[in-house]
């Protein structure tokens, strides 16, 4: 292990220990007490995007409005010694290393190291000659049209001193990391070695999974404007608030200076995450032509341009006793990085799904010539649980026991590597519900046992857990005489429901009709809100709004002081927020008429989400379990899943019919992985030779069938609304269901993802 | 994309005249838009056809049907002599591509598409296609989706559509205006040094209709094997038509698609099974007979399934139809 | 620049434009009619997230070009709600959730109309089940990608107004 890897271990260890000394969470009543809380109320937006009405970003127009098209280098590492460009209709500006702006240098958000900017990377595109990737943008070229800008940036062309490219995992020296998504990389109890000698039954083997990509259906856009020194962004970015940060640095603005916003997201799963290099070079093309400028990437350049899912490679070992029980369990994990050191980190799942009393899991990486890559929705768990799911499958064959059996019998009590205790932990409930409604009971013991005409039909499962975590964020609440409430907030709405579910966090948390609620989002000068993704949203949310409805307490308080009311000179500890107004131990008065006797148009407030010490102190995840039936047609080796029943423990769900589409869309997005999706990365050039959807298949209408979806709904003690985030859990697991069903189907064992025909013949 | 000016042609003889002065035909759009968008196809000149008289389907003297190269897909696999007489093609052109993009795209289109090679696409890709001479980057790079049959070292492309293949197994003739039919079979050629000569049409000739045959009595069936379950172009596909009389088969049309740069009909495979009882023993054996000219490359094999692969569809196909 | 002119109907309204002729049916929308409700998600006609109906049909607006749509009439999302059909459909992806980013569903929506008006003229579908099975709709919508996947919703969705 490195000494960076070691210091992020020795740290770790210690929070762990001064963790135990933290307060717990304090106990929210809405966990139990709700209204508007746990309804399947219709999206809140939903008209408004089934009418075409929102504005997503590449749709603001602007006065002066010019477009910008990006051109990618063609060499995977080098040097552009010029870059030649033709005359064309149209165009104001050109803008290569040559001539663009100096921008600094700012860190890669997902190392997570130093200040949290969201720039994707620390390379400065633009301000060097130095390729380090293919597809790395060697030129902007804004025009007044967007056909003009096109064919312009299509005339371009470059000469490249090469140099040799890094591409393939084998051509690096793999090493450990400094920690895999924040944990340490290696964690090691007992004797593996010797206890895999010992055990009744064995696995051993190796997965892999491919380079992926996110595809949002909306691809990135920035619509950047200056006016003197301040910057107006509109980004497709899922988190303004970082982007705001990285332009201020980047360009020597003060922060104040610097607006992001970004209300309506058209999908991000990560993707969106970071600000890839297009986000300030548009900043940088506004400035250098003096015209407000709009960059919308093509579906290619989302190939080329922003990140994904960097491959992984799994070396699982399980060993079990006669019962069952987990004797050794081993994972080492490999997976690609590039200069800014960012793990996918495939060991995750098997750091905390089981308990096991020897354990080897380690991440290790191998520095590659291609772009950085990205958080994608249950980053390190997705691909690491189809590893570790799958060979705990093959392990329970071995054993000659049910899979979910042998689940039951290795479900921890506490952390299986810390040893501390969860906030809560329902996954046998989940197990239970999902079994139940997929008739698991009923599952043929042995493979290959059913046929329908030319289909085997298959059964599988497998569990899903991922990390929760209340994050950073800051909220405004503003309370109008008329006894409607804004909140206004710097996350947005990403398709995960976010605005609705707040709303009704809002509404009861207040004692108010959904309908008097508005939620405002987008804005990075709300408030200081590190929330990168969707997951976290919930809670953290959750968390300000708490806190910004107190805040609001003291402020009513105040104004009704000195007035007869009855809630004059009560104490913070005596009131409640419900009934659409303040009530203390001797009555209470609404809103309105609290406002209208102090004769104020409106109370401010603001609210910032609490530390969350009950999540460092104990773990916090969600958990869920899959079944499925896949179909394979042995001759043709087409899999198509025909049934999937999900259970999960969310805690409480804040709105069933939001939540159960979250989940769809992560099983979703897991059937892609299972079955058809791939990046295809020519290592011989650094190339994306599939970069367009009709080659990068994601799942149709056509291959998804019904998916039940059951939430256990109880309560976590320790958390906002008793809620704990689901939205990357769904995707969590599914590839390994489907591959252990269409084990169960065809008695053929696939470990290298997609499953796509070819494999199965 | 670069400049171009478009004229919408109103009637064949000018349309013809304009691209013979190198204007380029544009139809549904489907692909020339797209490939044009990517740089691909560069024409200073665009003649839009789709306003020619010639998106009509009509019944030809001997019971044949024409089909006007301007006829829209859907059109085709919705009319009910279509779905009566040839449902193989109905079933060929429902299998590919999307609702909408049948909508739009027209028979001459689908004809003359262009290969969805991924190297193809990209400019700076070694392509033979693009570049005469310049190679081919898919020999040694990805070519799980490439063919198998009738390639050569500058090329191993398949033609993607679906339509083509139906069209093949039912003996389809091709009109160009200015010309005689030529058999669709000998319509589009395999790439040999010349991968660009994709087709025999000469540059600025314009495919007026399809000419289908009188239809023979007898089943057909139309199978594709694709990575998702709709919406994508086959890995293999076969269409396969055949008239049994008293137990024999005495006419038997077997075609591939997704493993050659043309629809590849599988003519020894034909002639092995014609006149006998369609066994299953013979199947197999006319199977492998269809795949003995695959060729992958040794070392770098994405593609090699596809042989197995288009044998288990012949055979599936013809055990359908021989009931 | 080569430019055309031509008079283009849009949900009813005459426009008459001046227009490049490489400006496609959705750039012309989006960018020159400012009606952004349809959307781009891969300009070469592999998302449907564009789809709007010609002269009634649906089609892919980023492969269409404006100029081949000359006295043409093109109904968009913001159209349909002018209608009981697109009215209809479009209350009942909320009602489902047949949606979530949004970014999709003006496509599946303008699609999902096209696709009840399809089925009733007897268009067949590659399923060719008999009658409007699960199978047929999903089929028949594989237009229309969504990465969200609200996919079982919209079905809901169909299902209600099919009913
Ligand atoms: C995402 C996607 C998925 C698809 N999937 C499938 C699939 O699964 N199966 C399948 O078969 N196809 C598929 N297609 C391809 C589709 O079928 C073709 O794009 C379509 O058939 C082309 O027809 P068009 O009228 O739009 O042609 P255009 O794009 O207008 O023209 C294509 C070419 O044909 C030439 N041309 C057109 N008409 C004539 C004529 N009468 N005479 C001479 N030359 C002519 C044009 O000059 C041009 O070079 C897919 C396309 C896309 C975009
Ligand atoms: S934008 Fe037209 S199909 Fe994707
Ligand atoms: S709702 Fe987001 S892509 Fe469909």
């Amino acid at each position: 292990m490195n000494l960076a890897a070691r210091g992020f271990t020795l740290a770790g260890k210690a929070l762990t220990r001064l963790a135990r000394l933290l307060p717990d969470g304090r106990p929210d009543p809405l966990a139990h007490r709700r209204a508007e809380l746990g309804r399947p109320t219709d999206r809140l937006d939903g008209r408004a995007k089934a009418t075409g009405a929102v504005r997503y970003t590449a749709e603001r127009q602007l006065p002066g409005l010019a477009y910008a098209v990006v051109v990618g280098s063609t060499i995977a590492r080098g040097r552009v010694t010029a870059v030649h460009v033709p005359p064309a209709p149209g165009v104001l500006l050109v803008m290569t290393h040559e001539n663009a702006p100096a921008m600094k240098r700012t860190p890669a958000y997902a190392t997570m190291k130093g200040p949290l900017g969201a720039a994707a990377m620390s390379l400065p595109v633009l301000n060097t000659d130095e390729i380090f990737w293919y597809g790395q943008p060697i030129a902007v070229v804004v025009a007044e049209s967007l056909e003009q800008a096109r064919y312009a940036a299509s005339l371009i062309h470059a000469d490249y001193e090469p140099w040799p490219a890094r591409l393939s995992m084998a051509d690096g020296k793999p090493y450990t990391p400094a920690h895999a998504v924040l944990e340490e990389p290696v964690t090691r109890r007992g004797d593996v070695r010797t206890a895999l000698g010992a055990a009744t039954a064995t696995v051993e083997a190796e997965y892999t999974t491919p380079l992926e990509h996110h595809n949002a259906m909306e691809p990135h856009a920035t619509v950047a404007h200056w006016e003197g020194d301040r910057l107006t962004v509109h980004d497709t970015a899922q988190y303004p608030y970082g982007v705001k940060e990285m332009l201020a640095k980047k360009f020597s603005l003060a922060e104040e200076n610097v607006r992001v916003l970004a209300p309506f997201i058209g999908g991000g799963f990560g993707g969106k995450t970071p600000a890839w290099p297009h986000v300030w070079l548009t900043v940088a093309a506004a400035k250098l032509s003096g015209r407000p400028v709009k960059l919308v990437l093509s579906r290619a350049d989302v190939f080329a341009m922003t990140g994904g899912r960097a491959p992984t490679s799994s070396r699982v070992a399980l060993g079990a006793d006669a019962t069952g029980r987990l004797t050794a369990l081993e994972h080492h994990a490999l997976a690609p990085c590039t200069t800014d050191e960012f793990a996918e980190a495939a060991v995750a799942a098997s750091r905390h799904l089981y308990t096991c009393p020897n354990v080897h899991v380690a991440q290790q990486v191998v520095r590659l010539d291609r772009i950085q890559n990205a958080f994608f929705r249950g980053p390190g768990v997705a691909p690491g649980s189809f590893a570790l799911e799958s060979a705990m499958d093959e392990l329970a064959w071995r054993l000659g026991l049910d899979p979910l059996e042998l689940r039951l019998r290795n479900e921890p009590e506490r952390d299986p590597m810390s040893g501390i205790r969860f906030t809560s932990r329902h996954l046998r409930e989940a197990y239970a519900l999902g079994a139940e409604a997929f008739g698991w009971s009923r599952r043929p013991p042995a493979p290959r046992a059913t046929r329908d005409g030319r289909w085997l039909i298959g059964h599988g499962m497998a569990a899903a857990i991922n990390p929760d975590a209340v994050l950073i964020a800051g909220v405004q609440l503003r309370l109008a005489a008329d006894g409607t409430v804004t909140i206004r907030s710097s996350t947005n709405e990403l398709g995960a429901g976010t605005s609705t579910a707040q709303s009704q966090a809002t509404a009861d948390r207040l004692g108010l009709p959904l309908d008097r609620i508005r939620f405002e989002q987008g804005d990075s000068d709300v408030a200081r809100t590190r929330i990168p993704g969707a997951s976290a949203a919930t809670t953290t949310l959750a968390s300000a709004i708490w806190s910004a409805r107190d805040n609001l307490v003291r402020e009513l308080l105040k104004l009704v002081r000195d007035t007869g009311s009855p809630l004059a000179g009560r104490s913070f500890e005596e009131v409640d927020t419900r009934a659409g107004g303040l009530f203390g131990p001797s009555g209470g008065q609404s809103y309105e008429r609290i406002l209208a006797r102090a004769g104020v148009e409106a109370v401010e407030v603001t609210g910032k989400s609490a530390l969350p010490y009950q999540t460092v102190k104990r773990g916090t995840y969600s958990y869920g379990a899959h079944f499925c039936e896949v179909r394979v047609d042995e001759e043709t080796g087409e899999a198509r899943v025909t049934r999937w029943v999900g259970a999960f423990d969310g805690g409480r769900i804040v709105n069933p019919k939001q939540a159960t589409s979250q989940m769809r869309g992560g099983i979703i997005m897991g059937i892609g992985m299972a079955l058809t999706e791939e990046t295809l990365l020519d290592e011989r050039t650094g190339l994306i030779v599939n970069r367009s959807l009709a080659d990068y298949h994601l799942p149709t209408h056509a291959d998804v069938p019904a998916i039940d979806i059951h939430f256990v709904d109880q309560p976590d003690p320790q958390t906002p609304l008793g809620a704990k985030g689901i939205g990357e859990l769904g995707i969590v697991g599914v590839a390994a269901a489907i591959a252990n069903a269409v084990y169960h189907a065809t008695g053929e064992r696939v470990r290298s993802l997609p499953i796509t025909p070819d494999k199965l013949m | 994309m670069n400049p171009f000016s478009y004229v919408p042609a109103t009637d064949t003889s000018s349309a013809v005249a304009l691209a013979a002065g190198g204007a380029k035909y544009l139809a549904g759009g489907t692909n020339l838009v797209d490939l044009m968008r990517q740089g691909i196809e560069t024409p200073r000149e665009l003649v839009d056809i789709t306003r020619l008289p010639l998106a009509d389907i009509e019944e030809q003297p001997g019971g044949g049907l024409r089909i006007g190269a301007l006829v829209r897909n859907t059109r085709v696999a919705t009319d009910e002599r279509i779905r009566d007489r040839y449902p193989v093609l109905a079933q060929a052109i429902l299998n590919g591509a999307s609702p909408q993009l049948r909508n739009r795209a027209t028979v001459g289109g689908n004809l003359m598409q262009r290969t969805r090679c991924g190297y193809f696409y990209d400019r700076h890709s070694a392509c033979g296609k693009r570049d005469p001479g310049a190679g081919c980057a898919a020999l040694d790079g990805f070519n799980r989706t490439h063919a198998i049959l009738g390639t050569s070292e500058s090329c191993v492309s398949v033609h993607p559509s679906d339509m083509c293949v139906a069209l093949a197994a039912l003996d389809a003739v091709v009109n160009i205006a200015g010309r005689d039919p030529v058999p669709l079979v000998d319509f589009h050629r395999l790439p040999g040094d010349t991968p660009h000569v994709e087709t025999m049409l000469a540059p600025g000739e314009l495919v007026t209709s399809i000419d289908l045959p009188p239809a023979q009595p007898g089943r057909s069936v139309y199978l594709k094997v694709r990575d998702r379950a709709s919406y994508a172009f086959a890995l293999v596909s076969v269409a396969a038509v055949v008239r049994m009389e008293a137990g024999r088969a005495t006419r038997v049309r077997i075609a591939l698609g997704g493993v050659a740069a043309k629809p590849w009909r599988a003519y020894e495979a034909e002639e092995l099974l014609t006149g006998t009882s369609l066994d299953d023993e013979l199947i197999h054996q006319a199977a492998g007979q269809a795949l003995a000219g695959s060729r992958q490359r040794a070392h770098n094999a994405h593609n090699a399934f596809k042989a197995e692969l288009a044998r288990r569809l012949i055979r599936r196909a013809l055990q359908g139809v021989r009931s | 620049m080569s430019s055309i002119q031509l008079r283009l109907s849009v949900n009813g309204r005459e426009h008459e434009l001046e227009l490049d002729s490489r400006v496609s049916l959705l750039d012309c929308l989006r960018e020159h009619l400012g009606l952004t409700g349809t959307k781009k998600g891969c300009d070469q006609g592999a998302c449907g997230a564009c789809t709007v109906l010609l002269d009634g049909e649906r089609v892919n607006s980023c492969l269409v070009l404006a100029a081949q749509c000359a006295d043409a009439e093109v109904t968009t999302i913001e159209g349909l709600a002018s209608s009981e059909a697109g009215r209809a459909m479009q209350k009942a992806f909320v009602r489902n959730d047949g949606l979530q980013c949004g970014y999709c569903t003006p496509g599946q929506v303008c699609s999902a109309v096209a696709m009840l008006a399809e089925y009733e003229a007897e268009v067949p579908s590659a399923v060719g089940e008999a009658g409007l099975t699960d199978a047929e709709i999903r089929e028949r919508l594989a237009g229309n990608l969504c990465r969200c996947g609200a996919y079982n919703g919209i079905l809901a969705a169909v299902r209600e107004v099919a009913r």
